[in-house]
């Protein structure tokens, strides 16, 4: 494995204690609510943060044991990408990236040929003077990821990538984003509270809760087979294997799923939050252009609403509340009507690797 | 009660602080009314004023140079440390900006005076006398300016974020290039400002340094002591240098304004 990580990290009011291993040239999500520990794991993986008891080694060298061993941050093969990025404010976009290109011994013409590269690669090379002030968050975001890719560390390590963006940058960024985390030859760790996040750019989800390791499986096994009610809750997102054409996907569960991206070709894979799926009594008719009749197999009551599991072509989750759940006379058995507007579908590229 | 008088300044806050605002500027205008225009060029171009413009420039120079060399380690290690030394040093500082600066000189006599806890040692060492030297002069200046520089290098340190070294470090920084990079870029602001405030206190003063290094002319005599001695015998020799010192300020600050007022301000 690339990364071995069995350590605990204490706190007064906090513990976190896990023991994991991460295959390289793999996408690995750390899944958790707030205050879950994810956000330390991914500290103390990159030395910004000492652990305090076992050890983490990155390709079979020991970075920490917690005594005599300690690897400052500057001298592992990691790349950071902080969650609002932090980039230099005083640098240009184009001096950012070449910063660790000069502090790895690139002279300085060398570094600002390769920076440049780096931009063009991202769709930025005209804002290679332009200061952070000037990015959008889009843009910041993608130079934040150049600039830690630049140096091409073995391990990269990523706080939220898209927490600080807008709903519609989030969306246009994901699969650009699933896209470099594929190509990226190391173990790439990424922390999220948003299960679509984990789901779509990663090939394996550790759910953290309250410091520890609940689940630890491929995103559709996640979403099959849920251990906790924080895992159901999150992993109440149907997530749909098929092959796109001109806007449709023929599904693998059998059934067809209209989706709003008519340039996808392939395979490809859909996750529809059960938030956007809307029950009916009776066939729906509206603007909504996934409609099919289900049954409904499992009633799940969380905290805040009920989610509502259901067999048909394809298998579905919607989420729906108490009050609607009661108006409804839903039971185990009932058949009902599920909609989903196509553009509630996120549907990507398959995430198939080499 | 109408809107208007809701609104206008109550006079309990108007008349005090008219009277504040006349107590700063008089002096000021009167010291312009007085000032000999007449034979101003000819005293400030004379050599005597010449030569005590040039120490105190030289002087107060050297002396913020000395306080940032040791100054902005120590406002790192006030706004960074964690020793619980910390809290005693911050307070610490304080002291040489509180105490009258006649006393911080019978300190540094009591220091590095001949037969001081220091200055025996480097005298009988090396034959190094700091009292009544050039020398003496900028120790006492650097004594007296320094907190007023790590106090705007210390807040510089502890609003800066964090986060920035941090991905200096991720990228492969060692500390020194962090520092230099990124955390010195990151604080200019408030480090030009405590390297202005430090210059300036340290061209006008006054007390500490005729008391450790005394006041003799081309040696110790800057312009502050020079503005001393000249009132003593004429009086439109004093004002016309008072003038050139106020000139020098003012110029500084208009100049450097940008720098000085924002994190003063913020």
């Amino acid at each position: 494995m690339a990364v071995h990580a069995a350590f605990t990290v204490t706190r007064a009011d906090f513990a976190l204690a896990l023991d994991i291993e991460l295959e390289s040239a793999s996408v690995v999500a750390i899944l958790g609510p707030n205050g879950s520990g994810k956000t330390t794991l991914l500290r103390a993986l990159a030395g910004l943060i000492p652990i305090d008891q076992g050890f983490i080694s990155i390709n079979h060298t020991i970075v920490d044991d917690a005594g005599r061993t300690f690897a400052e941050a500057s001298s592992r093969s990691i790349g950071f990408v902080f969650q609002d990025y932090a980039l230099f404010p005083h640098l240009s976009a184009l001096d950012n990236i070449a910063f660790g290109l000069r502090t790895h011994g690139s002279r300085r013409s060398q570094a600002r040929a390769t920076a440049q590269q780096m931009l063009d690669q991202f769709g930025l090379g005209h804002l290679s003077a332009s200061k952070p002030e000037a990015l959008s968050g889009g843009q910041a975001q993608r130079v934040a990821l150049a600039r830690a890719l630049a140096i091409e560390p073995e391990v990269l390590l990523l706080d939220e990538p898209l927490a600080a963006l807008d709903a519609q940058t989030k969306e246009a960024l994901r699969p650009e984003l699933a896209q470099r985390l594929r190509a990226f030859p190391g173990t790439t760790v990424l922390v999220t509270h948003d299960p679509l996040d984990a789901l779509v750019l990663a090939d394996r989800v550790i759910v953290l809760e309250a410091g520890a390791v609940v689940q630890d499986d491929s995103p559709a096994d996640l979403t099959k087979s849920p251990g906790t009610d924080y895992v159901a809750a999150v992993a109440g997102v149907t997530l749909l294997r098929g092959t796109a054409r001109h806007g449709a996907m023929i599904l693998s569960s059998g059934g067809v799923l209209h989706i709003s991206d008519h340039l996808l070709q392939g395979p490809a894979v859909a996750v529809i939050r059960p938030e956007s799926v809307t029950v009916h009594r009776f066939e729906p008719e509206g603007s909504a252009r996934n409609a099919w009749q289900e049954v409904v197999s499992q009633i799940q009551p969380l905290v805040d609403r009920v989610l509502i599991h259901t067999q048909g072509d394809p298998p579905m989750k919607a989420a729906i509340t108490f009050d609607a759940y009661d108006d409804m006379g839903i039971t185990i058995g009932s058949s009902i009507w599920l909609s989903v507007k196509a553009v509630d579908v996120h549907a990507y590229a398959a995430a198939v690797r080499e | 009660m109408s809107r208007r008088s809701r609104f206008a300044t109550p006079w309990f806050l108007a008349v005090p602080g008219g009277l504040a605002l006349l107590l700063l500027v008089a002096p000021l205008i009167a010291l312009l009314a007085q000032a000999p225009w007449g034979s101003l060029a000819s005293i400030v171009t004379s050599p005597g004023t010449l030569q005590a413009l040039r120490l105190s420039l030289i002087t107060a120079t050297l002396a913020t140079v000395l306080a940032t060399i040791l100054g902005v380690p120590l406002a790192w290690l006030l706004a960074r440390s964690r020793l619980p030394a910390i809290g005693l040093g911050r307070s610490l500082i304080l002291v040489p900006l509180l105490i009258p600066p006649v006393v911080s000189g019978v300190a540094l006599l009591a220091a590095f005076g001949r037969r001081g806890a220091v200055g025996q040692v480097l005298y009988e060492l090396w034959g190094i006398q700091l009292p009544f030297t050039t020398a003496g002069v900028v120790l006492a200046e650097a004594f007296v300016a320094m907190p007023f520089l790590v106090i705007a290098v210390e807040s510089g340190f502890r609003s800066m974020d964090a986060r920035f070294e941090e991905a200096a470090a991720t990228l492969g920084a060692s500390r020194w290039t962090t520092f230099r990079r990124i955390t010195l870029p990151l604080i200019a602001p408030a480090l030009a400002a405590g390297v202005i405030l430090c210059w300036a206190r340290a061209l006008g003063e006054f007390g500490a340094t005729i008391t450790f290094a005394g006041n003799f002319p081309g040696v110790t005599q800057t312009m502050p002591l020079a503005v001393y001695t000249a009132l003593e015998s004429d009086r439109s020799t004093a004002i016309a240098l008072s003038l050139v010192l106020i000139a020098i300020c003012v110029g500084v600050l208009i100049a450097l304004r940008r720098y000085f007022l924002r994190p003063l301000v913020a």
